[in-house]
């Protein structure tokens, strides 16, 4: 061992590698890029997930009681609780129904929530984005201020000193916008905060209040008054620290574990690129290694040599990787903040920085390890005689090799998953996949190597055309796009014979070429393939969500206005409707809350207690007694039958019709129908209404749908209009939902408000921009990750065709020495890789085409087609992109001097 | 020299086949012959005739199928890798038709690089290769490398490099194929010149007489049978 000479000759024949190298640093600095970038983003996800948890929840517990909201006297309680010490501080805020803000001439709803700016909130800290560095209690104590959340505000129009006139079923009163919230934190960015004072100075009636928060002086209390809580309150919310946690971090831990998958999947990328690049690096280097052998070194030797070769690139690579990571995080972070909404610090912890340099060596030692004994077991005498290397015991050697690679790499990958199981499970099914794919593959580019490339129309070839294009206008049926593409291919691969003498005898030696190396050139498509399908598959799913989105706006919101008032100004509305300019349709329903009082004469808080027995801690959601809170109306009687599908289960009972007119008779939301509630038709609900005077009890004769396409409901709970009026008394409300012409909005916005000052309206597609840019930072996100697979596919195509040029060049030499220019040597291996990009394209294709169309009937029951000028434009990109990589890397070795590489002979 | 009993190189009814096609085709028909230490002997025989193979199988790359190959005595036919690549290390030079020298190191590191893995330590190699390729004329290439050295002045090198761990043989394969007469005839003379001052052990591969009349014995080979000069004179 001479340390300095292996330095010096690894750090040379580096230098030699050339692009080769850089390739080599790149492949693992993306790996370890993605890795770093990834779990740094773990780390600052999990890190704001469950550090802000008591912000999250606004203190210890927080009580959700916007069922029955509670009044002045209820809260007694909580003071007391104070006095004996079970709570340190509680608030309670004030949410009231129906709230409407007037600016600009234009009422919109918004959620107003009147907070003690002296207590609120009990944990955490309210960012205010503009004014900057204003404090959100002081902005809030002021009387008449108001701090609004960024879509409030965007639907509003609203700018910092706007004077708005917010209006409730018993309030109203001006506020000045004092502040506004930054677009991620813990408050909903719906609301509109204002103090109590405020809100009671424009109150007619004492304050009803929603929510409750609470801090206790330790855990057990926490817990114990928790449980004391959702007894004496049945159909409130009650959600403590714990219960919070633990939704978040399995939220968290799964986000984490998705990123670190997606993480080791750039690495696994990488690390192809490595194999394929060392596997370059060292066989440039062959007859190199085999002097180095009859000189005495022993394959230790060089193992240390060569280990020490790929021990550089994992350094280079892994701090390249390291700092890319680092600059990465904060794109992701931003990613994933609009995706999450809330705000994050990116956590820069030095050790997964540092690591990045570890998984960088690992990598590459890994990775590094099949080129590394490949090189070292070569047999000097073959290559001083340029013989081929043993057929079958390489072979076997490259099978061994790849399954030591596959344990190194479960082993690595557990490591970094922390799951033995899953890792090693993961690894097998990929390594499983990746074969089956190989073998398909390596069966296609044979079958390409024989397409007969004939002198003239021949019988044979005439009837083996005639078939391809049978074949491929069959598949049309099934995939039209995928078989139009298949057409044309077909047609192209016919027309070869017309072309002149030298272009067949090109595309002869392109198609012999690709089955020359049949095992190569599968791997090389199998790279394609994976990468292209989830790039593809990315694109076009992506694409179709958001036109399904925008179609689900157009259609399905058959109504892309709504107006709502009290109903007995109704008639003021009614009247100015038709005077619409552009008006297609509308739908008038009433609306009433209520308190739910019974299910089955069974009292809520029985209910309740039962529900909680079965494990059901009552988290919110389907969960909630909330769903039974508001009842939609229709004009029965009048012929306005709700059009719903009552859902093929058993129990669903029927529809509204118009015999139901003046009944208690009530359809339910289907979600009813499961866990935990089981109701079925023929169940009794009594409601009473807000004021708790009357009882009602109504009576369930069926269930409603609620999929992409049906028609949108208030409420879970629809009835006959008379049953609605008479539980709401004077706070019914009206509701219009108008198909207006988008030109129209605004002239319809002042119609209606001219008519009733009081009306509010929402135009939804205020809605879809938001989450529209929602989803564009999910399908950024997620083509990001994608797109890594097809940069393994462009590193395995230059790898490829580097190898072969190597390989070939005396054949170049020869070529060239009976009068082949370059241009025709470059124009048949531009042929070659373009032919091989358009099979892994069409390959692809067709599996995103497949897929699509199962997820189409399977998950979204409808077609999810896939276009055909897409499906050409990506084969033809992938084509082009595997034929530009191969001219890049062969521009140089095709023109060789014959001279240069014959001397020897 | 020479007061070892064993000769520097013995082959005792070597014969090696090769696969050709479906059939082996025996290419060493059992070769027999000694070579004692110092002597400088030429293989000649046609191209074609198994000299390669011949010297791949001496050299333990290539195992014969049956016969013994004996280096100062121990049988290397037999021997697995590890101590294989120490025997060619410590008592084999190869010099070949194509130079094969390593591009990116220097003349010198291409000379010093046998002594990297190289059991003995007796001084440093920096200075046993500069020593050796003072012998070889080209002290003044050093750090020369071999895209800038002449394919004479880059067979030079090779043969500083067979010869600096001071080898029981030096087997050389068709050494002046690649260099035209007037350069051939020089690397010739040199080989010569360091064969008489070291008194090391040369076998040269050629199929040219001239070439082969500059050695002190000749082993003519033919069709994979040695036809003369199998014992030492
Ligand atoms: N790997 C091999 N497989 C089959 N035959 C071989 C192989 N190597 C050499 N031969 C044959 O062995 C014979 C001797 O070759 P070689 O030793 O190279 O001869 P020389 O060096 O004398 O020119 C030739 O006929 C050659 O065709
Ligand atoms: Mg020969």
């Amino acid at each position: 061992m001479n340390a300095p000479f292996y330095i010096r000759y690894t750090l040379r024949s580096l230098v030699r590698g050339g692009t080769r190298t850089v390739l080599a640093v790149f492949c693992i600095g993306v790996g370890v890029m993605a890795i770093i970038a990834l779990q740094l983003a773990g780390l600052t996800i999990g890190r704001s997930f469950t550090d802000d948890i008591r912000a999250i929840n606004h203190g210890d517990i927080s009580m959700d009681a916007s069922t029955a909201p509670l009044s002045g006297p209820d809260l007694t309680y909580f003071d007391g609780l104070r006095s004996s010490g079970d709570v340190t501080q509680w608030t309670a805020t004030v949410s009231p129904a129906y709230t409407s803000a007037l600016l600009n001439g234009q009422r919109r709803p918004v959620n107003i929530s009147g907070i003690d700016p002296a207590v609120y909130p009990l944990a955490g800290r309210v960012r205010v984005e503009s004014p900057s560095g204003a404090n959100f209690q002081q902005l809030v104590s002021t009387r008449g201020n108001a701090v609004i959340g960024p879509v409030a505000r965007d639907l509003l129009g609203a700018k910092l000193g706007d004077h708005v006139r917010l209006s409730s079923q018993t309030s109203s009163f001006e506020v000045t916008v004092a502040g506004i919230l930054p677009a991620t934190g813990f408050e909903s960015a719906f609301n509109m905060f204002v103090s109590l004072e405020t809100l009671q100075a424009g109150s007619t009636d004492p304050l009803r209040f929603s929510a409750v928060y609470l801090n206790t002086p330790d855990h057990a209390r926490m817990v114990s008054l928790a449980t004391s809580l959702r007894q004496r309150f049945p159909t409130a919310i009650v959600g403590t620290t714990d219960d919070i946690l633990k939704q978040r971090e399995d939220a968290s831990s799964s986000i984490r574990q998705f990123l670190k998958i997606a993480g080791l999947l750039a690495l696994l990328v990488g690390g192809i690129g490595v194999v394929n690049t060392m596997q370059v690096l060292l066989s440039r280097n062959r007859v190199e290694i085999a002097m180095l052998k009859t000189a005495g070194y022993r394959r230790r030797d060089l193992y240390v040599l060569f280990g020490l070769e790929a021990a550089w690139l994992g350094l280079a690579g892994g701090a390249l990787g390291a700092v890319l990571g680092v600059g990465l995080s904060y794109g992701a972070i931003k990613l994933v903040e609009g995706i999450l909404l809330q705000d994050l610090t990116l956590i820069l912890d030095p050790g997964t920085v540092l690591s990045g340099v570890a998984i960088g060596l690992a990598t590459a030692f890994i990775f590094g390890l099949l080129p590394i004994v490949r090189a070292a077991g070569i047999r000097p005498l073959a290559v001083l005689r340029e013989l081929p290397e043993h057929g079958w015991r390489a072979r076997l050697q490259t099978a061994g090799l790849l399954i030591v690679l596959a344990v190194l790499f479960t082993a690595f990958a557990s490591v970094i998953l922390q799951d033995l199981r899953f890792a090693a499970i993961a690894v097998t099914g990929t390594l499983i996949v990746l074969a089956i794919l190989s073998a398909l593959f390596a069966l296609i580019a044979w079958g390409v190597s024989k397409l007969p490339v004939p002198e003239r129309f021949s019988i044979r070839f005439i009837i083996f055309a005639a078939l391809a294009i049978a074949a491929a206008a069959a598949v049309t049926i099934a995939l039209p796009s995928v078989g139009i593409v298949l057409l044309i291919f077909a047609v192209l691969a016919t027309g070869v014979v017309i072309l002149p003498r030298t272009w067949k005898s090109t595309a002869k030696l392109a198609y012999r070429g690709i089955g020359r190396q049949s095992g190569r050139t599968a791997a090389t498509l199998v790279a394609l393939f994976v990468g292209v399908f989830t790039v593809g598959l990315m694109l076009i799913l992506g694409q179709d969500i958001r036109a399904r989105f925008n179609d689900l706006v157009a259609q399905s919101l058959t109504f892309n206005l709504a107006v709502i008032d009290t109903a007995d100004r109704a008639h003021l509305v009614d009247q100015a409707i038709p005077t619409i300019p552009g008006l297609h349709g509308q739908r008038f329903n009433t609306l009433a809350n209520v308190v739910p009082v019974a299910l089955n004469g069974e009292s809520v808080a029985t209910v309740a207690a039962r529900i909680r027995q079965q494990g059901d801690q009552g988290g919110g959601g389907f969960n909630s007694f909330s769903q039974f809170a508001q009842i939609e109306g229709s004009d029965l009687g009048g012929g306005e039958v709700p059009h719903i599908t009552v859902p093929k289960k058993p129990n669903a009972g029927r529809a509204l019709t118009a015999l139901d007119a003046g009944t208690n008779n009530v359809l339910l939301q289907d979600q009813l129908l499961n866990k935990p509630w089981n109701l079925k038709a023929g169940d009794t609900i009594t409601v009473s209404d807000q004021a708790g005077k009357a009882t009602q009890t109504i009576t369930v004769v069926g269930f409603f749908g609620n999929n992409i396409g049906d028609e949108i409901h208030n409420a879970a709970v629809l009835g006959d209009d008379k049953l609605v009026r008479g539980l709401g008394g004077s706070r019914t409300y009206g509701s219009w939902l108008l198909k207006v012409d988008p030109s129209h909005t605004s002239d319809a916005f002042r119609i209606v408000s001219d008519a009733d000052a009081q009306a509010t309206m929402v135009d939804f597609t205020d809605f879809v921009s938001f989450f529209d840019r929602l989803l564009s930072n999910v399908i950024v996100f997620l083509s990001a990750i994608a797109s890594l697979a097809l940069l393994a596919g462009i590193v395995i195509i230059a790898n490829t065709v580097a190898l072969a040029m190597l390989e070939r060049r005396r054949e170049i030499g020869i070529l060239k020495s009976v009068g082949y220019d370059s241009g025709t040597v470059l124009s048949q291996v531009l042929l070659e890789n373009a032919v091989v990009g358009a099979l892994g394209g069409i390959a692809a294709i067709t599996a995103v085409a497949v897929a699509t169309t199962l997820l189409g009937r399977l998950v979204f029951k409808s077609d999810l087609p896939v276009s055909t000028p897409l499906a050409l434009g990506i084969i033809i990109a992938t084509s082009l992109l595997a034929a530009g990589t191969a001219a890049l890397v062969a521009w140089k070795p095709v023109r060789v001097r014959p001279l240069e590489v014959l001397r020897y002979e | 020299m020479g007061t070892t009993p064993a000769p520097a190189l013995e082959a005792r009814d070597v014969r090696r086949s090769l696969p050709l096609g479906r059939e082996q085709v025996e290419i060493l028909k059992g070769i027999s012959f000694r070579i004692d230490h110092g002597e400088f002997v030429a293989l000649l025989g046609p191209s074609g005739s198994g000299k390669s193979t011949l010297l791949g199988v001496i050299a333990g790359l290539d195992r014969p199928t049956s016969g013994q190959v004996l280096l100062d005595g121990i049988d290397v036919s037999r021997m697995g890798e590890g101590k294989l690549a120490e025997v060619r290390n410590q008592k084999i030079g190869m010099v070949f038709q194509a130079f094969n020298l390593i591009p990116t190191l220097t003349a010198l590191e291409n000379v010093e690089v046998p002594l990297y893995v190289s059991r003995r330590r007796d001084g440093s190699p920096s200075k046993h290769a500069r020593q050796m390729l003072e012998a070889v004329g080209l002290s003044h290439r050093l750090q020369h490398r071999p895209g800038q050295l002449s394919g004479g002045e880059q067979q030079r090198v090779a043969i500083a490099r067979a010869m600096v761990t001071e080898p029981a043989i030096v087997i050389a394969d068709e050494p002046t194929g690649n260099l035209d007469a007037a350069n051939g005839d020089k690397l010739l003379a040199l080989i010569a010149d360091l064969q008489a001052q070291s008194n090391t052990t040369f076998l040269i591969a050629t199929h040219d007489a001239d070439v082969a009349s500059h050695a002190a014995r000749q082993l003519k080979l033919s069709d994979g049978l040695l036809v003369d000069g199998a014992e030492p004179r």
